[in-house]
């Protein structure tokens, strides 16, 4: 087991695209860790750095006290799961999960029992151990492909988006025996996903990148409720959140042309004629058909069915806002509806960096993580 | 077909009637199927002079099925010393140069798949563009000299070499195609597990390109076995000479050839070619890709 450092790590391709840039992290002895962004974030060659299938061009990495920076891949203890689980397909399933033992000169014997044990935690036994991957399903595959990397026995997990050729169905089931199985092995792991849901669910902290930097480094739930920018605001959430210019005046936003009150959280961090962003996701904007105190109203325009609930998107002036309603409450399209944001959840960005109001500014060239207002 | 504006509706186009159709359709039908028969029987009738004539006891250019079947040729052929041995030489030559191929191309075929080096591609193409001229007639004094020179003249080892440095680039090119369909992650994912290269290439990348070597494998021997020129250049003991060049011995000094000798001959030559292929299909399996990628 071991805990993982990165520092100033910077990757530059040929062709001078940037990968990472400048890039700290800290991950926890045993901690279930989700690198989430979107494709080209950087967040797979971090993990491929870690792996040590790229060499970064500047920064340390350090896996349980020790620099691996310059180590190859074989010398830093870590097994990796690729997205298209890099089964050997020529070599019968137990032949793959004890792959790494074959390497490390282990007898026939014992790696066949290596291969059974382990294959008997992830339900992988009997004929099925003597079939070929291409004989397999594909979540058959997947769990071959973590067997494989628990029989290494690493100090480190590395996962670049294990679940995405599973279906939809499969992918929930994965999940959850997932979680359950670095719960019980306790070993420290870096999963990689492009996938926000995925990430919320399964991470004990997590980061989310853009090009080549953390623009939030927090658990899931603060990433949730409390994105530190609009950007991580925009990418997290299954509903997009409500992103709304307004203007600050005495004790109130001005949104297009309505008011909302000002949170007593927010108050002393903006000064009357800021511009900013508001953020509240839809989850937390009540919906009713009379007029609310603090409101915002607006006809509304579409109604998409979520199965339990319904999102509701009202033209408020010129702006679309969107909002949940449980399936009792849901109005009809042309009706004029009023919006009350739940003030404990109304956020604030700053409209020239999106940046939280009242975070510290922060010079582009060397951003460090930005944990936000938590505390 | 480019129609001005106006589209003419089905029933306005004058066209042949319903019958006239049915015959132009059989008659096409008619040509095509003789086409083919005789396409058929172009590839097919040296194959039947192959198996009747050797059974023959007075054998023709004709493919006749003998009046009598008889196993003197065969006898006949026995008496001539180089016919049998010609047939282990060419063994020889084709089992070494086939090992000597596979053993080279493999690895280098793996590097050029694996390593970026400018101009690979290039290299590549020219190698695969002067390996047909190795083997040829232009560059025969030239090899005669350089094996000369060697003091190679008159061995196995001399043929096996100029055979194999002729071949080795279409097998290194072929196979890197193989190779190059390999998903990278299967070698990263041994690379993280602690395998060195040489594991990899052992456990991972020849395994998967099996199809690859046998396809190779059989091509080198195929083509060794039917080279003429280079053992009739650069062997001069009949005790030594290829089946190939033997073949040759079976003319009479008018130039005649000798039918009852030349046909058994060119069955038995036949035959483990055969065999190779068979054994290697059923062992194998050729799969039909590489060389272009889709």
């Amino acid at each position: 087991m071991a805990d993982l450092e990165i520092r100033g790590l910077t990757k530059i391709f040929p062709g001078g695209m940037r990968a990472l840039d400048g890039l700290d992290l800290q991950i926890q002895d045993g901690e279930f860790f989700a690198l989430l962004g979107p494709s080209g974030c950087g967040k797979t060659t971090l993990l491929r750095s870690i792996a040590g299938l790229e060499t970064p061009n500047s920064g340390e990495i350090h896996i349980g006290g020790r620099d691996v920076t310059r180590l190859p891949p074989a010398a830093r203890d870590v097994a990796m799961v690729f997205q298209d689980y890099a089964l050997y397909p020529h070599m019968t399933v137990a032949d793959n999960i004890a792959y790494p033992l074959k390497v490390r000169r282990v007898g026939r014997k014992e790696r066949r029992e290596a291969a059974e044990s382990v294959g008997r935690s992830l339900q992988i036994q009997g004929a099925m151990l003597d079939r070929r991957p291409g004989q397999l399903s594909g979540g058959q595959q997947q769990r071959v492909a973590l067997a494989r990397a628990i029989a290494y026995r690493p100090h480190v997990f590395l996962f670049d988006e294990p679940l995405s050729n599973l279906d939809a169905r499969l992918r929930l089931e994965a999940r959850t025996f997932l979680k359950q199985l670095q719960r019980e092995l306790g070993v420290t792991t870096v999963y990689v996903t492009h996938d926000q849901a995925e990430a919320l669910a399964l991470a004990d902290r997590m980061a989310v990148m853009d090009q080549g930097r953390i623009r939030q480094l927090d658990t899931p739930s603060n990433c949730f409720l409390r994105p530190a920018n609009t950007f991580v605001a925009a990418f997290i959430g299954s509903t997009p959140m409500n992103l709304l210019p307004a203007t600050v005046q005495e004790g109130t936003f001005e949104v297009a042309g309505q008011k909302v009150m000002i949170p007593e959280a927010i108050r002393a961090k903006v000064s009357v004629g800021d511009t900013v962003i508001l953020g509240v996701r839809p989850e937390y904007v009540s919906v009713s058909p009379t007029e609310l105190p603090g409101s915002l109203t607006g006809t509304v325009r579409v109604l998409e069915n979520l199965g339990v609930d319904s999102l509701v998107t009202v033209e408020v002036g010129d702006l679309r806002v969107q909002a949940t309603v449980p399936e009792e409450r849901v109005p009809a399209v042309g009706d004029r509806i009023w919006l009350a944001p739940d003030q404990r959840r109304l956020l604030a960005y700053r409209q020239d960096d999106g940046e939280q109001v009242g975070a510290p500014k922060v010079a582009q060239s060397d951003a460090p993580a930005l944990v936000p207002g938590a505390e | 077909m480019v129609r001005d504006g106006t589209t003419p509706t089905p029933d306005s186009i004058p066209g042949p009637s319903e019958a006239a159709l049915q015959v132009r359709r059989l008659l096409s039908r008619i040509g095509f199927y003789l086409f083919i028969v005789i396409v058929g029987a172009y590839f097919a009738l040296p194959m039947l002079w192959l198996v009747f004539a050797p059974f023959d006891p007075h054998p023709t250019l004709a493919a006749a099925v003998p009046s009598s079947v008889t196993l003197s040729n065969f006898s006949d052929l026995l008496k001539n010393p180089n016919a049998l041995r010609s047939l282990v030489n060419s063994i020889v030559l084709a089992g070494a140069t086939m090992v000597l191929v596979v053993a080279a191309a493999a690895p280098a075929a793996y590097a050029l798949s694996r390593v970026r080096i400018p101009g690979r591609d290039l290299l590549l193409y020219v190698l695969l563009l002067f390996s047909s001229v190795v083997t040829g007639t232009a560059a025969m004094v030239p090899l005669f000299l350089l094996v000369f020179n060697l003091g190679l003249i008159n061995t196995d080892v001399g043929v096996v070499l100029v055979l194999a440095g002729g071949l080795m680039p279409a097998g290194i090119f072929i196979l890197k195609d193989f190779v190059d369909s390999m998903p990278k992650s299967y070698e990263e994912s041994a690379r993280v597990f602690g395998a060195s290269s040489f594991q990899i290439l052992r456990d991972i990348v020849l395994p998967y390109a099996r199809p690859g070597l046998a396809v190779i494998a059989v091509w080198v021997v195929v083509n060794v076995w039917s080279n003429f020129l280079i053992p009739f250049i650069l062997i001069r003991d009949p005790g030594l000479m290829p089946a190939a060049v033997v073949v040759y011995n079976f003319y009479t000094e008018g130039g005649q050839a000798d039918l009852r000798l030349l046909s058994s001959f060119g069955l038995l030559y036949s035959i483990p070619v055969v065999v190779m292929y068979l054994f290697v299909n059923r062992r194998y399996g050729f799969r039909f890709y590489g060389g272009i990628k889709g």
